[in-house]
Parts: C-alpha cells; sequence; structure tokens
C-alpha cells in the first residue's frame, strides 16, 4: 500500500491512500460457496453475515483494472463475476471511489451495470437502526442506478446520506495523527441500506466496516488493508410487507 | 544647403517706421518659381511667389525678421533680415532640391531666444522638431493629438492614470517617465504619475521639439524616457489677432482668439490668448456600460499673457501666465441599477518671470523664477455601497528658480551652465501624509565643434532630493557629418527618477476602467480594510508577501545612434537604434482582485528591465507638391530578471504555461516571456501631404499604426506570455484639409479623425469617428 | 524614385481594410445569451490547499464564500464573526464549499450540513441533464419537494447529482456537460443556474496539476416575474 504524497494542487488524497492494488487473492472468503448457484441459495428471514467481500474473488471476477466495479449477489451470498453483468444473478455492485459506492442491479437504468439486462432491483438508505427497520419501504422510493451510496455530508466529499465518513484530515473521529487519516468510518448506527434485488425481493443491509478483519472503529487505520466489506443482511421475499428475522 | 543672397537696391518708401521687402525666387536650375511660399517671423507675413517668381511685403514694421521660403520638393531656406525704415529690401534667392520645411525647421545660425539656453538641438539624444505649420495643417487641437501621430509615440492610457489622463509613451518609457516643459520650464500637475496631454491646446504653439532617451542631464529626474518642450509664440513686431473656431463631431467646439502687439516703438510685446474647448466625451463599451462614457466630457476654459520688454539694449524683460480650467463628470451606468458619478474639477495656473542679459559677447545669462499651482477636486460616488469610493482635492503647488550661463569660448566652444533649485508641495486628501519635496540642482554643458565634420557635447548635471538623497548624470553625444548626404549622431546618458508621493501612499480608483490603485507604503493596511468591509475576492499573497513599503529610486543608462541619410534630394531616411537600461522600474502590478471583478494595483520595482529597438523614418517627394513619409518603430520591452527566473525555474515562473482556450499546459522557456504590459512591439506611420494647386488646397491623409500589447495577466503565471489578454493592434486613419482666402487671412479647415472609427472596449480614451470644420481669421494690415 | 500617387492610395487603403477589421477578444462570449449573468474566474479560496508543500499555498480547510444572484455579490465567511454575521440570512442564494470551493449548497435551512441550516431561507434545487440553453421550464413543485440533491460537488458517478467527475488517473475536475441545475428561491422565483469550471480561464480540459484554482466560472438567470419560465433568449 503506497501512500502517495501530493505536492500538487487538488490532488485526493484520500482516493490514492485507501485505494489498494489488487492480486489476486489467495485466501478464501469465511464461508464458501464455489460451485455453481442457484436463485435464492441464502435463507430469507434470517441474519447473514458477509465478512471481506472484496477478497478471493472467485475467477473471473476479477475486475478489469484496478477501478471496474465487483458485484455481489445478496440471494445467494457470493461475489458475481463480471460476465454476470447483465443477468439477474448480482444484487449489488460496489463501484467508484475505493469500490465503496454501492448500487443495485437495474436493467432499466442506462447507467446502471446491469442495464439492458433483467435485474429489476434498485437501492436507498435510511436514517434509522438496522433493527428499527421494519417496514418495506414502496417500491418507488428506489432508485435504480449505480454508485449512489457511499460517504456522507458529515465527513470529507459526502454525497448526501451515506454509509460512511470519510475523515480526510483525521479531525472528525480521530486526533488528527498520520494514521488517523483519511480513514472511512463506516456508520455503526443510524444507517441502513435496502436493496430490492434483482429479482424483486427485498433485503435490508447494515453495513459494518471497509477493513479487512476490523470492526471496531477504533481499530481502523490509514494503511489497515481496504476495502474488504463486511455486513450483515436479512432478506425477505417479494410480496412482504416487512423484514422480520425468524 | 547652397542658397544666394543678392540685396538689390534700397528702394526708398513712404512712410518712416515702415519698410518692405520683395524678392525674386528661383529653383535649383535658376528658373524662376512661382508658388514658393515666402514667410516672415515674427507676425506671420504669409506670401506666395507669383507668375514671375516674385513676392512683395510693403509696409511692414521696421525690425529683425526671420525670412523662410519653402516649397514642397524643395529645401526651406532661411535666414535673419532687416528692415528699415524707409527703404524696401530686395532680396534673390535660389532653392534647392530636397524635402521641406514640414518635419524639420533648421535654423542656421542661433535660434532665437525661447526662454532656455540650454539647446536642444546639441542634446545627444534623437530631437523630432513639430513645427507650427505641421500642427496647423494636420489640423490637431490638442497636444495629444500632435504627439501621437509622431513615429515612436503613442497616447496610453497607463494603470495610475484615470480616464481623463492620457499619457506619452516614448521608446517603450511611459508617461511618468517623459517631462513635459513649456519653454523649457516644468508642467506640474501629473496625476497619478500622468500628464494630461489633452489639457493643452496648439492655439499658441510655435514649435514642439521631442528628444527621446535619457535627458536627465538636461532637464533632471522625471526625463528618463524623454522629454517634450513645447515653444510658444513670442515677441510680435505688428498688432495682429486671430479668431478660430471648430466645430463637429460630439458636440466639440473649439474657438480661440488670440492677439498680441508691440508697444513704445518696439521696446515690449504683449500677446493675450483666450481657448474654449469643449467635449460629450463617448462610450466604448457600449456593450457592458448601458448610458454613460468611458471617456469623460469636459470644458476647457484656457488664458493666456504674455509679456516682453526690452529693459536695455542688453536686457530683456519675460513675464508670462498660464491659466487653464477644466470641468468635467461622468455619469455611467454598468446597466445594473448601480450608476457611478464621477466629477473632477481641475485648474492650473502657470506665472513665470524671467530675466535676460547679455553681459558681453559671448557671455550671456538668464535667471527666471517659476510657480505652478495645480488643484484637481475628483469625487467618486458608487451608488452600490453608498459610500464614496474616492474623495479626492488634490493641490500641487511648485516653486521653481534657476540661474543659467552660457558662454561661447571662441567659435568652437559653447558652455552651458546653471543651478538651480525647486520646492514642491502636494496636499491630497487621500494621502496620509502631505509632504514637500525639495531639489536643488546644477548642470553644465559643453558643446564643442571639434572640426568641420565632428562636433562633440558633453554634460553633467547634479541632483538632490530631500528624500532620495543626489544623484549625478552624465551625458555625451557626437555628431558626425560623413559626407554632405550622410551624418551620424550617437549619445548615451543616465537618468535617475524618484517615486513620488503618490506611488508611495495614494488610494486611487478609476470608475472607467474600474481598478484601484493603492501606494506601496499603505498597502497592506488598506487591503486589510477592503476585505473588512467585504469588498475583497482574492489577495495574492505571493505578491504581499514580496512588496509593502521600500520601493526604490529607479536608475536608467540610455544608448542612442542614427544616421541621417540623404541619397537623392527628394529622399531623406532617418533611422536610429536604441538601449535602454533600467534598473528598479517601478510598474504596477496586480496585487488583489476586488468584488465585481475589479482589479486592485499597487507598485513593484522591476529589478532589471530593458527597452531596445529601432526606429525607421522615411520622408519622399514623388512628384511636385506631394511629400510621403513613413516611420517604423520596433520595440522590445522585457523585464530580464523574469527572464533569468523562468531559466533558473524559480518559483513563480516555473508554473506550467496554461492556455484558456485549449486547456493545454506546458514547462515555460525565456523565450515563453512576450514583454512589459502596455508596450506595443510594432508601430507604424505613414503620411502623405499634398498642396493641389489649382484649388490651392492643402490636404493631407494620415494612418497610425499600433501593435498588438498586452493589457494584463490572464492565465495567473505572474508575467506576460501569449495566452494573456492583449489588446489587438489596429490603424487609426486621420485626414484633413484646409483652403486659404483673401491672401492668407482666412483659412477654412475639415477634419477627419479616426476615419475607420476604430474603437476597442479595452481603451476607453479612443472616441470613434469625430469630424470637425473650423475657421480660422487672421486680423493683421498686409 | 517616382511612384504614382494612384499606386500609393491602393496601398493605402489595402492598409486600412486589414486595420478595420478586428477580433471580438472577449473570452465570455460564447456564453452570452444577453439575459443570464456570466461568471467568469471568480477567485474562490486560492490561498488553502488540500496537501502541504503545495508553493504559493497554505495547508487549511478551505474559507467559504456566499454569493448573491442580484448584484453579483461574493461574502466571505473567514471567522466566527463573519458566518454570525451572513449564514443564517437570507443574504445569499448559493455558497461554495469543500475543498476547492467545489461543493455548493444553495441556501436551505433544513439539511444540517447546509451552511444556511437553522436560517431564514429555504430553497430547492434540481437537476435537469439538460444543455442550459435548453431548460425553458422550471418543473413543478413536487420534483423540487422531492429533490433529494442536498449539495452539488463531486459526482460519485453518472447518476450522482453533481456537476463534476473527478479523474482518478489525473487527478483533474472535469465539468459535465449537459447539467443545468433549476432553483426554487426561497422568495418563489425560479432560476436555472449551471456551473462551468474551476480552473482560471475556463478552459475545456486541463491537463496540468498547478493550473490556477479555483477561479469559478458559472452562469444563471433568474426569471423576475415569478413564472416558470426559464428561456434566456428572445
Amino acid at each position: 500500500m503506497i501512500t502517495i504524497h501530493v505536492r500538487h494542487a487538488f490532488k485526493w488524497v484520500f482516493i490514492l491512500s485507501l485505494f489498494s492494488s489488487l492480486s489476486p487473492g489467495c485466501s478464501k472468503v469465511e464461508e464458501p460457496e464455489t460451485e455453481p448457484v442457484e436463485a435464492g441459495s441464502a435463507p430469507y428471514n434470517k441474519l447473514i453475515t458477509v465478512s471481506n467481500f472484496g477478497e478471493a474473488l472467485p475467477a473471473g471476477s476479477e475486475p478489469l483494472d484496478n477501478l471496474s466495479p465487483i458485484y455481489f449477489s445478496l440471494e445467494n451470498k457470493t461475489a458475481a463475476p463480471v460476465e454476470y453483468r447483465k443477468t439477474n444473478r448480482w444484487d449489488l455492485s460496489f463501484s467508484s471511489t475505493y469500490r465503496s459506492f454501492m448500487g443495485g442491479n437495474n436493467g432499466t437504468d442506462k447507467n446502471n451495470f446491469g442495464a439492458d439486462g433483467p435485474g429489476k432491483g434498485g437501492i436507498l438508505i435510511l436514517e434509522k437502526n438496522f433493527d428499527e427497520v421494519i417496514d418495506i419501504p414502496a417500491d418507488d422510493l428506489f432508485k435504480s442506478g449505480s454508485a449512489l451510496i457511499g460517504t456522507d455530508d458529515a465527513g470529507a466529499f459526502g454525497q448526501g446520506l451515506g454509509y460512511y465518513i470519510y475523515d480526510f484530515d483525521g479531525r472528525i473521529q480521530g486526533d488528527g495523527s498520520y494514521d488517523k487519516q483519511h480513514v472511512a468510518y463506516v456508520f455503526q448506527s443510524n444507517r441502513t441500506i435496502v436493496v430490492r434485488t434483482a429479482k424483486g425481493n427485498y433485503a435490508k443491509i447494515k453495513m459494518l466496516s471497509i477493513y479487512k478483519d476490523l470492526l471496531d472503529p477504533a481499530t481502523w487505520k490509514r494503511d489497515s488493508p481496504h476495502p474488504f466489506f463486511s455486513f450483515q443482511y436479512v432478506l425477505a421475499v417479494a410480496g412482504s410487507k416487512k423484514f422480520e428475522i425468524k | 544647403m547652397i542658397f544666394m543672397l543678392t540685396i538689390l537696391a534700397q528702394i526708398p518708401s513712404t512712410g518712416q517706421t515702415r519698410g518692405g521687402l520683395k524678392g525674386l525666387v528661383l529653383d535649383d536650375q535658376g528658373k524662376t518659381l512661382p508658388g514658393a511660399t515666402v514667410g516672415l517671423e515674427p507676425d506671420r507675413h504669409l506670401m506666395e511667389t507669383d507668375q514671375r517668381g516674385e513676392f512683395i511685403f510693403s509696409k511692414i514694421y521696421t525690425g529683425i525678421y526671420t525670412v523662410s521660403v519653402s516649397m514642397i520638393g524643395y529645401k526651406t531656406f532661411t535666414g535673419k533680415i532687416s528692415i528699415s525704415p524707409g527703404t524696401v529690401t530686395n532680396l534673390k534667392l535660389k532653392l534647392e532640391r530636397g524635402e521641406s520645411e514640414l518635419d524639420e525647421v533648421v535654423i542656421s545660425g542661433t535660434r532665437s531666444a525661447t526662454g532656455n539656453l540650454l539647446k536642444a538641438e546639441r542634446s545627444a539624444m534623437p530631437l523630432t522638431v513639430i513645427s507650427r505649420r505641421t500642427i496647423e495643417l494636420m489640423g490637431s487641437r490638442r497636444l495629444d493629438e500632435v504627439l501621437k501621430e509622431q513615429t515612436g509615440v503613442s497616447i496610453v492610457s497607463n494603470i495610475g492614470g484615470g480616464a481623463r489622463s492620457v499619457g506619452l509613451q516614448m521608446q517603450g518609457f511611459g508617461s511618468e517617465y517623459i517631462m513635459i516643459l513649456i519653454d523649457g520650464q516644468p508642467m506640474v500637475g501629473r496625476n497619478s504619475g500622468n500628464f494630461d496631454l489633452s489639457r493643452i491646446s496648439v492655439s499658441n504653439i510655435e514649435r514642439i521639439e521631442i528628444i527621446k532617451g535619457a535627458s536627465s542631464c538636461l532637464f533632471g529626474s522625471d526625463a528618463l524616457g524623454g522629454a517634450v518642450n513645447i515653444i510658444t509664440r513670442h515677441g510680435a513686431t505688428q498688432p495682429q489677432g486671430l479668431a478660430a473656431f471648430n466645430y463637429g463631431s460630439l458636440n466639440i467646439t473649439d474657438a480661440s482668439l488670440e492677439g498680441e502687439t508691440p508697444f513704445l516703438s518696439q521696446r515690449g510685446s504683449a500677446g493675450i490668448s483666450a481657448n474654449y474647448y469643449r467635449t460629450d466625451g463617448f462610450n466604448t463599451n457600449p456593450r457592458y456600460i448601458q448610458s454613460g462614457t468611458t471617456a469623460p466630457p469636459y470644458d476647457n476654459y484656457a488664458l493666456q499673457g504674455r509679456f516682453r520688454y526690452r529693459l536695455s539694449k542688453n536686457s530683456s524683460l519675460n513675464l508670462g501666465a498660464r491659466y487653464g480650467l477644466r470641468k468635467s463628470f461622468m455619469a455611467k451606468d454598468f446597466g445594473l441599477g448601480i450608476i457611478s458619478g464621477d466629477s473632477q474639477d481641475e485648474k492650473d495656473l502657470n506665472l513665470s518671470a524671467s530675466l535676460d542679459h547679455s553681459f558681453r559677447p559671448g557671455l550671456r545669462s538668464m535667471s527666471r523664477y517659476y510657480f505652478t499651482y495645480f488643484s484637481s477636486d475628483q469625487s467618486v460616488a458608487w451608488q452600490q455601497s453608498n459610500t464614496v469610493v474616492s474623495g479626492d482635492i488634490f493641490k500641487q503647488r511648485l516653486h521653481r528658480f534657476e540661474q543659467q550661463f552660457a558662454y561661447a569660448a571662441g567659435r568652437q566652444l559653447k558652455l552651458t551652465g546653471g543651478l538651480g533649485g525647486s520646492l514642491e508641495t502636494m496636499n491630497d486628501a487621500s494621502l496620509t501624509d502631505a509632504g514637500t519635496l525639495s531639489t536643488f540642482f546644477s548642470y553644465v554643458q559643453g558643446d564643442w565643434q571639434l572640426s568641420k565634420k565632428l562636433g562633440a557635447m558633453g554634460g553633467l548635471r547634479y541632483d538632490r532630493n530631500n528624500s532620495y538623497g543626489s544623484s549625478v548624470n552624465p551625458g555625451f553625444g557626437m555628431q558626425y557629418q560623413v559626407n554632405t548626404r550622410l551624418s551620424i549622431k550617437a549619445g548615451a546618458g543616465t537618468g535617475f527618477k524618484a517615486p513620488d508621493f503618490r506611488t508611495m501612499y495614494l488610494v486611487f480608483y478609476n470608475p472607467a476602467a474600474n481598478y484601484l490603485v493603492v501606494g506601496n507604503e499603505v498597502l497592506a493596511e488598506t487591503l486589510e480594510e477592503l476585505q473588512e468591509g467585504g469588498q475583497i475576492s482574492e489577495i495574492r499573497q505571493y505578491l504581499l508577501g514580496q512588496l509593502g513599503g521600500n520601493l526604490k529610486a529607479e536608475r536608467s543608462t540610455s544608448f542612442n545612434t542614427g544616421m541621417v541619410w540623404q541619397p537623392a534630394s527628394a529622399v531623406k531616411l532617418e533611422a536610429g537604434l536604441f538601449y535602454h537600461r533600467l534598473r528598479n522600474q517601478i510598474n504596477s502590478v496586480q496585487v488583489a482582485t476586488g468584488s465585481n471583478n475589479r482589479n486592485i494595483y499597487t507598485y513593484q520595482n522591476l529589478p532589471r528591465a530593458v527597452n531596445k529597438g529601432i526606429d525607421v523614418s522615411l520622408v519622399l517627394s514623388p512628384v511636385k507638391d506631394l511629400e510621403v513619409s513613413a516611420g517604423y518603430q520596433y520595440l522590445e520591452a522585457k523585464d530580464l530578471s523574469i527572464q533569468d527566473s523562468i531559466h533558473a525555474g524559480n518559483w513563480p515562473y516555473n508554473q506550467n504555461i496554461h492556455d484558456p482556450e485549449t486547456g493545454s499546459s506546458y514547462t515555460p522557456k525565456p523565450s515563453d516571456y512576450w514583454g512589459i504590459e502596455n508596450r506595443s512591439r510594432h508601430m507604424f506611420n505613414l503620411r502623405a501631404f499634398y498642396f493641389y494647386r489649382p484649388w490651392n488646397i492643402n490636404l493631407n491623409i494620415r494612418a497610425n499604426y499600433r501593435g498588438k500589447y498586452p493589457f494584463g495577466d490572464r492565465n495567473g503565471n505572474q508575467f506576460i506570455d501569449r495566452y494573456d489578454t492583449f489588446v489587438s493592434g489596429y490603424f487609426l486613419v486621420n485626414a484633413a484639409l484646409e483652403k486659404k482666402f483673401f491672401n492668407q487671412h482666412l483659412s477654412l479647415r475639415l477634419t477627419a479623425d479616426n476615419l475607420m472609427n476604430y474603437t476597442d472596449m479595452l481603451m476607453p480614451g479612443q472616441p470613434g469617428r469625430v469630424i470637425l470644420a473650423g475657421i480660422t481669421y487672421r486680423i493683421y494690415r498686409d | 524614385m517616382k511612384m504614382s500617387s494612384k499606386n500609393l492610395l491602393f496601398h493605402l487603403v489595402i492598409l486600412l481594410l486589414a486595420g478595420a477589421c478586428k477580433k471580438d477578444e472577449n473570452p465570455a462570449a460564447e456564453l452570452q445569451d444577453g439575459k443570464s449573468t456570466v461568471i467568469l474566474d471568480l477567485a474562490g479560496d486560492t490561498e488553502a490547499a488540500m496537501s502541504e508543500n503545495t508553493p504559493g499555498k497554505v495547508k487549511r480547510p478551505f474559507n467559504i464564500f456566499l454569493f448573491r444572484f442580484k448584484d453579483q455579490k461574493q461574502i466571505w465567511i473567514r471567522n466566527a464573526a463573519d458566518s454570525a454575521k451572513y449564514l443564517k440570512t437570507s443574504e445569499w442564494d448559493i455558497a461554495f464549499t469543500g475543498p476547492y470551493n467545489s461543493e455548493i449548497y444553495v441556501n436551505d435551512k433544513s439539511y444540517p450540513y447546509n451552511p444556511g441550516y437553522g436560517g431564514a431561507a429555504e430553497s430547492a434545487v434540481v437537476l435537469l441533464h439538460q444543455a442550459y440553453e435548453r431548460v425553458v421550464m422550471a418543473p413543478a413543485d413536487s420534483e423540487f419537494d422531492n429533490s433529494d440533491i442536498t449539495k452539488i460537488g463531486w459526482a460519485a458517478s453518472e447518476s450522482s447529482g453533481g456537476w463534476f467527475f473527478y479523474s482518478l488517473s489525473s487527478h483533474i475536475m472535469q465539468a459535465i456537460p449537459n447539467r443545468t441545475y433549476v432553483l426554487r428561491l426561497p422568495d418563489g422565483k425560479y432560476a436555472k443556474l449551471q456551473l462551468l469550471n474551476a480552473y482560471k480561464g475556463n478552459p475545456p480540459s486541463v491537463t496540468d496539476l498547478n493550473w490556477p484554482a479555483p477561479y469559478l466560472t458559472f452562469r444563471y438567470y433568474v426569471q423576475q416575474d415569478g413564472s416558470r419560465n426559464l428561456s434566456a433568449t428572445d
């Protein structure tokens, strides 16, 4: 990981410092799902935990270059290779800066990575605790674009309501020291992402961290390996009105 | 010049106080020359030779006259003649082919006393003379109009001046460096360093001498770039008067009344002249300024008197007074409901007295005292912020005394020397410290005719200034007549200029071009005050850190060399090279941007600036009665320290050059530096003067080209490069037509300036097409 | 040397004609439509920088400035006194905040990160993916009420409401074409706004990281008669 010291005007350091040079990963996703998937192999109405998504991507899902998006299927709890882009075999895209911006899979929006595919998905973010999100929002509230939800206005370069605060100077959550600069603080409360999957089912997501194996905000440092997304989610079938954990 | 002057028999005539002059003019072939103009000065008697080449002046007052005979295509003849009472002097003379009077009057023998013993034509620097006749033919009414048509002279709106002031630029030097003198005495009233030449009417001017290049030796510290000496008319030997009226575009009205008369049997003469001039002003920026003008309307009143009395055979007394009043008001509406009102009243009073005494042949003394008072009451209200942005009552007083001696040691050597002092006070409501400036000076100049062909000149001047110490400035020159057709001149000199009160203390706002100029000493506190008032958009901190007090005095060294070549009788070519090296040139620089994109300037020293170039002028007389002249100047004005910094890669000059049109950037090279603001690389003029004999009409057409020049740094790299804002090069074409009637008493004139109606919003002082018709009547006894 | 006067006249005329034509050097000429106000190179906080060792600049937070449409007044907020005096008022229409003053807020009291939070004004803004000249009508009120644009700045992707992309390879801001913001101002009037550039001289694109910045270029038109008509040409 190289942090490039900026000498010139208008270099956005945070992008460089958080960026990790990807190499084919050798360690495995914690819950291996390597065989070809069928729809809906992840259980509905159960709390599912994903750790370190972004690492050990299956063959074929490695991005073409460092900036390409990566895809995750909530329904199958697995990374989706790039070839699946125009299918409904993925539900979340992670793209743009640090790959930290999330979007759903929607074939009708030309700005969506799944454009021209069958996806019916969408994404939105609520300023509520994960446990308090019970009612599934109305369909017309979901947004169909990509790279929509990422930084929050409470930090630098905010895009409105987001799931993490980007602490450029290290002074928002830290003491401004070198290690605490350029850290992305995922909200530990009061933020819930709701996704309509490519097939039309629903999921609510609580983002936990973008740093590998580190879930405690106090441990997050500038050079901690990232982005490796850890999050929890609950699926609900299309037609339901509520998220329930049974 | 070869002439034949034969005084034939003296024929008795009637009247005891008058005599007559008659004669015959021949051309170079010995044939009679009809249509030649014969003039007698003073008194301005003019006559043309008839079909037989003869002329006669009868009943003219006795005295000593300068007679000049001119004809387009021939060298003008001048000489002195004495008219005795009761006799008619008879002249016969032969003219030589060559260029005529219009460009230069070269008088053999001593120039008549003009109030200054220093000989301008003996200066080491190139000299251009504009005769009165040329001014008349051009139809020019104000001094700036006459000057800007000369090769290498341009009229600029310098940053430091207001919309009203037009300043000169010569050989790359701005108007702060050019001294304006009347009969050898400096004119005061420089508004922010610019001298408003449009204040001076040309109706009373006899001759204008323009000296280019450092003349501190002759004229002191304000003459780094040169000097313009305006010689006024004097000494009538018969009563005469003049009434003139011009009217035309922009409701320009120009009316003059003059009269002079001798008295006490020619022991004295007195003259008075009055002039009224008004203009509506004009708007060169109609797109952004909805109503109002960029160049202001004004009314100008001028009154002048001159008195001369011969106290004894060897001494005479000269008194002069000049009063001018200019009132102007300018309203500008930017179309946003913001109107700025700008009024300025200027009063200008000059009084002079000089005593001229000849101790014995070869030794003369002149003592003079000079007083000038200039007051300008200027207030600008900027409605938007409900404040008076600049209210300025500026008063300037100068007392000057000078004692000169001229001594001729034999025929080869002439010495002139003198000493003097001046006391100048400036009180200005905007200046934080009213101050006085006192100077003491002394000089000596020697003129040595080493041989028939070679003349040399040297001079030395000492100046002492109460705030900037003292300085000694030498000057040298030589003139070599290679053969009858070719002569060479070369000179070198140094100059010195102390920063004045304005560059140090004054805060000055120019509403016409929306900028503010802040004196160096008060820069930090003024910017802070503006920032508190929410009037600042951006401050260039890097520059601010470098400036702040301690403006140094400027010093310059000049070299000039030139030649005059006359390969054929109808062709004359003059060419010159100049090189001026300035240390610590004071230049204005943008230090901040105010609200609504108002530029805020202050002054800085440019460590090592160079102005260099060549100028060439050619005069031809291709056919009879037609004279064509062309002039060209090439100028490079650069700050060498910028070039060196680019070369060395010092910040900020190592930043890339940016082209805002394409977005591309690249590393700068020293050759990317274009030069100093407001200086054009190329200037060109072309003139034709034609006398159409069948109708007795004089007409001329003049075209002036000024090449593009930089206006300001647009891409923010602190020096002028090709991507910055430039004022485009342009042509101005002027023409004039004159017809005389009734034996030269009455003349009708039609003048058209800027025929192509060229204007540019970056040149707020340049009006569009102006057409004037005028009539002049001379009253005198034939 | 004999030159006929006709020849001379001919040459003179050629010279005159050549000099009579003049280019219009006004750089904002193509942005002008006669009604819109075009602001060129308005200086932002040119002294601040994001990082150490930027020559001529100091690493410190960027001072924000407020802007008022009616008289183009720029109000700097440099300290607590300035904040107290201006932020919670209706004295401004848009604010330029964030790095290089590139993040614009419309004066709205309801959003916590808006400089006008808790103040007097209520504005709303929608983004239309249309060229500025082609926006002739302000959308319906429901669009404004449902708009989720809080800040107009960096666009993380095509779907974002921002006005520029930040290129990761060259670290240069690139304004996105065909984005026009329509504002509903606190007094009920409608305005359209286009943000053009943060680099001095409004270049079409920039390759040099040290291009002088921020100098904001933008244009706007406020419909004074209160209608939705935003056509700025006649």
